[in-house]
């Protein structure tokens, strides 16, 4: 796709008038911290003045630091919503076709995803963003998800705490025409958290490639089903995804369908008021809603392999 | 001194318990590597033979897809497909009779049959147009790569088991339990590996 110029020219001056307000209520609101610290520093400083005055500074401290982070967060949503709205439509059409549509609100349901055998049930789990499209005819769904481990500790005097560890991230399945009687899974090491679990009665798979192996731990119900699954050439390519993408990657190949899961999410294309929107940002951006496409060109999911259904 | 309930034992006798229980335990731990050593290069055996089995599978697969591809090519291109069997020639036998050579040989003859079906194909529209034949064709291609899998998983272990029977002290067991050579690879086709040949 042509990035067009002028397009981000136009971001970049939005941005600009933004950053401005952003300083204003950056300003505004940092004063009313500093005075809040100040009030309540004097109140402990002098014994003499009535305790209310503490009670004013902290109010004070509390609004400033909770109305900079609205605030700025505010001014930012506008700016990404621009952004979004110059880049994605045309882009996406182009992309996936008239069939891509997407549903804010939705997204892949827990049930679906524990197919793959590769996650833990959490105590909450949420999704959204949930987009869905054909490419060489391969169906994609794709969503957000956020899965949630409540953990409860009592200490030596009764006392109860509960934490919440989150653990946010991308995925995606393909469905594919051939149905397959085996199963493979390869995660990315390090990427194993209380969500992610190694699949059950399966057996490691080492492959010939040191640096693959290196990075991913391989699990399969058949060896040579892995190893017809990962040639030379899907390994590589997979090496050169996980570098391109800041997150760590599971594989999972079952039946007649690919999962795909990117845990602890984060993207490089971040926009922000304080940082200047160039062809770069909006590169990884337009990269980023391409990754569903490159996992498919990437895995060598459009070839006969994957969708020939007469294939044994 | 040591006291132990209605016993008591010299510093010569504690000094000689605990060089027995030392020598003890090491044998035990000797006894242990040993056993699990030999069960390693036993097991892996058993992973190649299957792995061994798996490339004559799909070789058997690959030859009986192919045969048939010559048979569908014989009713359009008669001339050519008498041509093209004499490539494979007149197979006779059960493939897993064969040694690794014979199998590798015969793998590179079904490549070269294969490119030649695949050359008679693009001259007769209409059998390229057959959807029998297609399917065929794309049944064999299918079974080329998984007989590539195959031979990747046996060359795999392989490699593993040979490393091992090298590498000092597991060399020791492989050579008391009658390993004393290493497994033989499984070859890739001469074609395949002049795709791979670089040119500076």
């Amino acid at each position: 796709m042509i990035i067009e110029e002028k397009k981000i020219a136009e971001l970049e001056s939005l941005r600009q008038n933004l950053k401005k307000k952003a300083i204003i209520v950056l300003v505004i609101f940092i004063i009313i911290t500093v005075v809040g610290i100040v009030l309540s520093l004097i109140n402990f400083l002098n014994d003499d003045l009535p305790f209310t005055l503490f009670y004013i500074g902290f109010i004070l401290i509390i609004i400033g630091v909770v109305g900079t982070l609205l605030g700025v967060n505010r001014i930012n949503i506008k700016l990404i919503n621009a952004f979004k709205n110059a880049f994605s439509g045309d882009y996406l059409k182009e992309l996936y076709g008239e069939d891509y549509k997407t549903f804010p609100k939705q997204g892949l349901s827990l049930s679906y995803l524990m197919q793959s055998d590769v996650l833990r049930n959490p105590d909450r789990y949420t999704s959204k963003n949930l987009f869905v499209s054909t490419y060489k005819g391969i169906g994609i769904e794709g969503s957000d998800y956020v899965a949630e481990f409540i953990h409860t500790t009592t200490d030596a005097k009764g006392n109860t705490r509960r934490v919440t560890y989150s653990y946010p991230g991308k995925a995606y399945v393909f469905t594919f025409p051939r149905q397959f009687n085996n199963y493979f899974c390869c995660f990315e090491k390090d990427s194993k958290t209380e969500f992610y679990k190694s699949p059950s009665r399966k057996t490691e798979v080492e492959f010939e490639s040191v640096d693959f192996n290196k990075k991913f731990n391989s699990y399969s119900s058949d060896d040579t089903f892995a190893f017809y699954l990962m040639t030379p050439q899907v390994q590589l390519s997979l090496l050169e995804f996980d570098e391109l993408v800041d997150s760590k990657i599971v594989f999972v190949v079952d039946q007649n369908k690919l999962y795909v899961f990117m845990n602890s999410y984060s993207t490089k294309a971040k926009v922000s008021v304080f940082k200047k929107i160039d062809e770069k940002i909006v590169r990884n951006y337009l990269l980023e809603l391409s990754i569903p496409l490159k996992l498919i060109d990437d895995f060598d999911v459009d070839k006969n392999k994957f969708l020939d259904q007469n294939l044994k | 001194m040591l006291i132990i309930p209605n016993l008591l034992l010299s510093t010569g006798a504690i000094v000689a318990i605990v060089v027995v229980a030392v020598v003890v335990i090491a044998i035990i731990a000797i006894v242990a590597w040993y056993i699990t050593t030999m069960n390693w290069f036993r097991q892996t055996k058993v992973k190649v033979e299957e792995a061994n089995s798996g490339i004559d599978v799909a070789l058997t697969k690959r030859y009986d897809l192919l045969t048939k591809a010559l048979a569908a090519v014989k009713g359009y291109a008669k001339h050519e497909a008498e041509t093209l069997s004499k490539v494979i020639g007149m197979r006779t036998g059960n493939i897993k009779e064969l040694s690794l050579d014979e199998k590798s040989k015969l793998n590179a003859e079904l490549s070269e049959l294969q490119r030649g079906i695949n050359v008679v194909v693009e001259q007769y529209p209409q059998l390229k147009a057959d959807t029998q034949f297609t399917l065929l064709q794309n049944q064999a291609a299918d079974c080329e790569e998984q007989l590539q899998a195959a031979r990747r998983v046996y060359n795999s272990n392989v490699s593993i088991f040979n490393q091992k029977r090298v590498t000092f002290p597991d060399s020791i067991v492989a050579k008391r339990i009658g390993f004393t050579k290493d497994l033989e690879f499984f070859k890739a086709d001469e074609e395949k590996r002049q795709d791979v040949k670089f040119e500076f």
